[in-house]
């Protein structure tokens, strides 16, 4: 995209707990209470880069909830959505 | 003035020489092959070797380069400067989705701090094509505008020309013309009058904060299941501009 061009919600890399099923069980520090809901995003899949994403909405601890999603190699991202 | 043009190549002459085309590319070419790269170094030689050389046409680019002829110096800069803006398109760009980049695209062109100001006189809109070949249309005005309704409302129909589909567009400006502030304006209702005062303010914040300092959000596509690509933000119209 030619420089100068701000695209909205931009994922940004966050650090996630997550217990031995890959469900978040925290999210930058903030303990996840629960898991409002989860989805898989797939994308391009005819083309070499090709997206998924696993994506959990999560209630935190501190009120705030929280959208983070798993890409393809495993990294955790964080997204307004 | 002489400042002004003396950085710009010799290219810049073509077109403003009163020479058919081709005679104008044999002047600029045989400059261009003795070393002579900018309208600096022909202002540099005297007129007495650039008339034994090249003859009234190259006398008539030397008192250009030497600024002595100001209005073809004003109009041989305000040409030459480029005002141009390009977008790459997601893959599979079609439909609403090729308007909005159009959009943008008339917006960061009218929202270009090189424009100052100035009114449009013709532009080119092109396009890369997936196979890699280029395309592209020159649209005329009819009249010097800044208005982006205006250049939607002419341009939009053009994208139904492109012969496939693209991967990046282009828009370029191929004319200058006189700063919108400039222009005559019959009358100004009670709204305009607002609209007047707020174009006033959006263009103070801009000129002292930037270009990017004004911004709207522009939707690209509403439905997209990737939260990044529904929308962005681009340079917010200003009034008057």
């Amino acid at each position: 995209m030619t420089a100068g061009i701000r695209w909205l919600y931009t994922p940004r890399r966050v650090s996630v707990a997550v217990d031995e099923e890959g469900v978040p069980l925290a999210v930058a520090g903030v303990e996840a209470v629960a898991v409002r809901e989860e989805w898989v995003v797939e994308d391009r899949w005819w083309t070499p880069r090709r997206l998924r994403r696993h994506y959990f909405e999560l209630a935190l601890l501190d009120g705030r909830n929280a959208v983070v999603f798993r890409d393809g190699r495993g990294r955790w991202h964080r997204q307004r959505a | 003035m002489t400042a002004l043009v003396s950085d710009l190549p010799v290219a810049a002459l073509q077109g403003r020489l009163g020479l058919v085309e081709r005679e104008a590319a044999r002047l600029v070419e045989a400059l261009a092959r003795l070393g002579i790269g900018t309208l600096g170094e022909l202002a540099a030689l005297s007129s007495e070797h650039v008339a034994d050389r090249f003859g009234p046409a190259g006398l008539r680019a030397l008192r250009i380069a030497r600024a002595e002829e100001e209005l073809l110096v004003l109009g041989i800069h305000g040409a030459w400067e480029e005002l141009a803006e390009e977008i790459e398109l997601p893959e599979g760009t079609a439909g609403s989705q090729l308007e909005r980049a159009l959009e943008l695209l008339v917006d960061r062109l009218l929202a270009a701090p090189r424009r100052k100001g100035r009114t449009l006189l013709g532009l080119r809109l092109g396009a890369v094509l997936g196979d890699g070949a280029g395309w592209s249309v020159a649209q005329g005005l009819g009249r010097p505008t800044s208005s982006a309704r205006v250049l939607r409302a002419v341009l939009l129909p053009r994208l139904e020309e492109l012969p496939a589909p693209a991967v990046s567009l282009s828009l370029r400006a191929v004319g200058l013309g006189p700063p919108a502030a400039e222009q005559l304006e019959l009358s100004r209702p009670g709204d305009e009058s607002r609209r007047h005062r707020l174009g006033a303010a959006l263009r103070e914040v801009r000129d002292a904060q930037g270009a990017e300092s004004l911004l709207k959000v522009l939707p690209v596509d509403d439905d997209s299941r990737v939260p990044e690509r529904r929308a962005l933000l681009t340079p917010y119209p200003v009034p008057g501009r």
